[in-house]
């Protein structure tokens, strides 16, 4: 007879510090996986706390939040075993069935998948960035520990799939790529969003507008925005804080222009989708940039640094080198192309609604079960 | 003389056959059987706790199963108050006495009901009735594999129904599947293997007339072709949404056949919607069994477990399922998702219980961009109402981990809906002929040389064998498989009026000179008569009228006597047949052009007929009126001497016509 099994407790470790694409998404996640009878646990820093109910979705059962001493930076030797001491109070409180741990990089869970390796349990890693490079030192060393043939894998872009298989010793095709997911088509009509937001910046109605919307550090590529909007003449607006945001302060109030606007984080960037005649993605490293499919639903062409794309089809953004001259020039290229850009935007808007939260779902519940059968048959 | 009376409620008891005893006071009665015990109360028996009500002597011929009391006197003085007969069993020794009446009356029960199944085989077979036939119209487009035909009535008697084919099929695992569908419920249903399937009409019988109900009766219709097959089903009219080329026979209840082909485990069941997926039950997933892979179900959350299977590189894995009741499903339907690895395939079989060799298969499918996989296998015929399925994993580039996220059957797709063969369909395109029933595929008929055409005469279109349980064909065979080429009503034809004339068995060629002129169906459209009794007709619908000199296809003719004088009506409007080349003479009415041939003076309207094939039509209708008109009394369940009256009326035309062209009167 076959043997049978139900998951019933999902616990979803997040060890992050910060709050960005990663943790938006395993917040949703989180969320969404509530719907088929799971009962979920979402488990993150104190502080991330009210960030990630924050961003819970409307309409969905809420994840039961956790605080957990399970936070990881970058250099940070103790958290592996600062993970591993909160992981018995972790399981011991969500009791779960299943664990699924989303990463925002490669080595942020390493203390958590040793303990729930020791508890046998079923166990989801859910990769969201690696960069090209050998293994961090910290995975080789962990490597025996983690028991990863009886781990399921999962990345949001190929590349971060390829990368992390290298570091983890797994073959690729071990890691399962499961698209992120993109917001629904914008209903509303762009016209009056367009001519509001730009009275608000004391523009034309009819002034090009470029957009950056992002976490204002080198990785996303903020600091070649003052350089870019120098060359491209055009008013840059970038919404979004982070390490480099006193800089980008200090070079817009010295733009005597004033063509760089930094605006800070904003709760609801949609509408800048809407307003903006260009999306600027001029990254140096992304996984499955959710900027990119927000600019894609609402209709805005983007231009970005091929890093940024790495994970995405080719086809569905002006590409260009990840230097001011070369982004400006782009920029200026697309917005003289009309017909091109159009086109482009038809692709992107095509991408971007095959993307569905509900193709996803699907994807993360068959990766779950799979997790299910790995630890058992590893056990 | 029986002086105790019985209770109303006690008397209807006894007369539906509840074994009743009575009791005499101071029996005992012994706990645990299955009997209703009278005592008698101030004259009436009745149960105990009965309420007092109306009593009623008992009928002649009824009498309690036996009288129950303690000693030879009480038993004496109850007896003969009781039906005379009424058997006396004394004492605590009852029982045994008590058995053996139970089994008498048991016997005798049995007895009665095997000499009513006697009486009632014996009975001549209820004859179905021809009550819708549409012929298929020669040029019209083959209609669309998979379709839904309304019949445009309920569903209620019908006992078969025919298809007409217009090409057979040439491959033995081509499929027809055909449902008789009211009210969401199967009526009828039947699965035709290729072999099965020649050119000609396909009849489709019912094991028993359609049960009462108002809803509308719908055929589903699924032809599936092999790959080559050229198979395909007749239109009856040319339009885009003609109806199928259809018979529909209806029979009193109490007929029985034992069709082939039919599907016995789908009658009666409720229709899932089009397109719906049957979910194995979880018992057939418990029964499943693996072998070359390792296999494990999972659910996350509420929802149903699902299979994953995990393969070793290179391995081949199969999933086999106990055997499933199929009911009305017609696919097999497999979904699955490659969650680790890559290059797996995947295949379906399909096989009817017990019948590994008749299996389908797919092929090995791949996976697709985002690792799914979808497989809809169409069932084979499964008589046994028992289908196996199989799936079979093999991955050749590494290890693979697929889930099965489905493995079901499946309903079919809804097909074209078509208009009921009632409704009044718009004109033919140029060129579409209608074609008589039971004739060659419109392939073999080439009317630009009908006299070397090599026709199947009617009768003669090959047919499927019969069989089934004798009881259940006994007295009724032959006229069921008349179904297949020609109505279920004696068939006449040839100028001897009233003499069954054998049709030809095999193809022939056209009819020899000398040959008498034929027909293959008449029915009744309509046989009317006046209030004054002065004018009276039969409106006839004719199919397959073959002469020497031609053959027509459809032939419809009122036949009238106004006030003695004998005539042939035909008209130009819609309903009727293209019978003319040239339409004769000039007359025309509220109801348009018609022309008439009459006992009286026949000569000038055989002058109106402008071409040989147009006068030959009347020769060859006048030739075969007698059989026609005894034909259409018969239908109008006219008296046996009315009926012999409108065979005179048509023989006296005839002669009238006859002595016309010969230039003397009769």
């Amino acid at each position: 007879m076959i043997a049978s099994r139900r998951l019933g407790r999902l616990l979803v470790a997040l060890p992050s510090i910060r709050f960005g694409g990663t943790e938006r998404h395993a917040a949703e996640l989180a969320a969404r996986l509530g719907t088929t009878g799971l009962s979920v646990t979402l488990a993150a820093e104190p502080a991330m706390l009210p960030l990630l109910e924050e961003a819970l979705p409307a309409g969905f059962p809420a994840p039961r939040l956790l605080a957990a001493g399970i936070g990881w930076a970058e250099g940070d030797g103790a958290a592996e075993a600062r993970q591993r001491a909160a992981a018995s109070a972790l399981l011991a409180a969500a009791a779960p069935d299943v664990a699924l741990l989303p990463l925002p990089w490669p080595d942020a869970g390493l203390g958590l998948m040793r303990a729930l390796a020791e508890a046998r349990l079923p166990r989801l890693a859910l990769l969201h960035l690696a960069a090209e490079g050998p293994a961090p030192d910290a995975i080789a060393a962990s490597l025996p520990g983690i028991a990863v043939d009886g781990m399921a894998w999962s990345a949001v872009s190929a590349p971060v799939a390829r990368r992390a298989a290298g570091f983890f010793g797994l073959p690729p095709s071990r890691i399962a790529v499961i698209d992120n997911p993109a917001p629904p088509p914008a209903a509303q009509d762009p016209a009056p969003v367009r001519a509001a937001l730009r009275r608000s910046l004391g523009l034309r109605g009819d002034a090009p507008l470029v957009a950056f919307i992002g976490r204002l550090e080198e990785a996303k590529g903020a600091d070649l925005l003052p350089a870019i909007a120098d060359r491209l003449g055009v008013t840059l607006v970038c919404i979004g804080d982070g390490p480099l945001r006193g800089y980008l302060d200090a070079q817009a109030l010295a733009d005597p222009r004033g063509m760089l606007r930094i605006l800070g984080p904003i709760a609801e960037p949609l509408p800048w989708y809407l307003a903006a005649d260009v999306l600027l993605l001029p990254s140096r490293l992304e996984g499955a940039p959710l900027v990119f499919l927000e600019a894609a639903s609402m209709g805005c062409p983007v231009v970005a640094t091929a890093a940024a794309m790495e994970g995405l089809a080719p086809g569905l953004a002006r590409i260009a080198a990840p230097e001011p001259a070369a982004l400006a020039g782009a920029v200026q290229a697309l917005l003289a192309d009309a017909a091109g850009t159009a086109a482009m935007i038809g692709r992107a808007r095509a991408e971007a609604a095959r993307r569905s939260w509900e193709r996803a779902m699907e994807a993360w519940r068959g990766q779950l079960r799979v997790a299910a059968m790995l630890a058992e048959s590893a056990a | 003389m029986t002086t105790l009376l019985i209770g109303a409620a006690e008397l209807a008891a006894l007369l539906a056959g509840t074994p009743m005893v009575v009791s005499a006071p101071g029996m005992a009665i012994p706990e645990g059987l299955c009997l209703a015990i009278l005592h008698p109360v101030e004259g009436v028996l009745r149960l105990p706790d009965a309420v007092p009500g109306t009593a009623r002597p008992f009928p002649a011929g009824l009498r309690p199963l036996a009288l129950l009391a303690p000693d030879p006197e009480a038993g004496a003085a109850l007896g003969a108050l009781l039906p005379p007969g009424t058997p006396l069993l004394l004492g605590e020794t009852a029982m045994p006495g008590l058995a053996s009446l139970l089994a008498e009356a048991l016997a005798r029960s049995e007895a009665v009901r095997a000499a009513l199944n006697r009486r009632l085989a014996g009975q001549p077979a209820a004859l179905p009735k021809r009550v819708t036939d549409l012929p298929p119209m020669e040029g019209a487009a083959p209609p669309p594999p998979r379709l839904v035909q309304p019949l445009g009535r309920p569903a209620a008697g019908i006992s078969g129904i025919a298809l007409h084919l217009a090409v057979g099929a040439t491959d033995p695992a081509s499929l027809l599947r055909v449902r008789l569908v009211a009210g969401g419920r199967v009526a009828g249903a039947w699965t035709v293997p290729g072999a099965a399937l020649p050119p000609g009409w396909l009849a489709l019988d019912l094991p028993e007339p359609a049960p009462p109900g108002a809803a509308e009766a719908v055929l589903e219709v699924a032809l599936e072709a092999a790959a080559g097959d050229a198979v395909a089903l007749s239109a009856g009219a040319a339009d885009a949404t003609a109806p199928l080329a259809l018979r529909v026979e209806e029979a009193p209840p109490g007929h029985r056949a034992a069709p082939p082909h039919c599907d016995w485990a789908a009658l009666d069941m409720l229709l899932p919607e089009p397109g719906a997926t049957l979910p194995l039950a979880e018992g057939a997933w418990a029964e499943a069994t693996v072998t070359g892979g390792r296999a494990e179900r999972v659910a996350a959350g509420a929802e149903a477990a699902r299979m994953l299977l995990a393969l070793e590189p290179g391995a081949e894995a199969t999933l086999d399922l106990a055997a499933l009741p199929c009911g009305p499903a017609e696919l097999a339907l497999a979904t699955c998702h490659l969650r680790l690895g890559d290059g797996a395939e995947v295949a379906l079989s399909a096989w009817p219980a017990a019948e590994e060799a008749a299996a389908r298969h797919s092929l090995w499918r791949g996976f697709d961009a985002e690792g799914a996989l979808r497989i809809a296998l169409p069932l084979p015929p499964a008589p046994c109402g028992a289908i196996r399925l199989r799936l079979r994993l093999r991955s050749d580039a590494g290890a693979a981990l697929v889930e099965v996220e489905r493995l079901a059957l499946g309903m079919g797709l809804a097909g074209d809906r078509r208009r009921p063969p009632q409704e009044v369909a718009p004109p033919p395109p140029k060129g579409a002929v209608r074609m008589a029933p039971g004739l060659a595929a419109p392939a073999a008929v080439s009317p630009a040389a009908p006299g070397r055409l090599s026709v199947a005469l009617p009768g003669s279109t090959p047919t499927a064998p019969r069989s089934g349980p004798a009881a259940f064909t006994a007295g009724a065979g032959a006229e069921r498989a008349a179904f297949r080429a020609s109505p279920p009503q004696p068939r006449l034809a040839g100028g001897d009026a009233g003499a069954p004339v054998a049709m030809a068995a095999q193809p022939t060629e056209l009819r020899h000179p000398d040959a008498p002129a034929a027909f293959q169906d008449v029915g009744l459209q309509q046989h009317l008569v006046n209030a004054e009794g002065t004018y009276r007709h039969l409106d006839l619908a004719v199919t397959g009228l073959v002469a020497a000199a031609g053959l027509w296809r459809q032939v419809r003719l009122k036949l009238f006597d106004r006030r003695g004088t004998v005539g042939l009506e035909f008209r130009a409007m819609k309903g009727w047949p293209q019978m003319f080349d040239v339409w004769p003479g000039a007359r025309q009415d509220n109801f348009g052009p018609f022309w008439r041939v009459e006992s009286e003076a026949p000569a000038e309207a055989l002058g109106q007929l402008a071409t040989p094939h147009d006068r030959a039509l009347i020769l060859a209708v006048l030739e075969v009126l007698p059989a026609l008109a005894r034909r259409g009394a018969m239908a109008a369940s006219l008296a046996a001497a009315e009926q012999e009256a409108w065979t005179d009326r048509a023989r006296a035309l005839a002669t009238a016509v006859s002595a016309s062209r010969a230039g003397s009167r009769p």
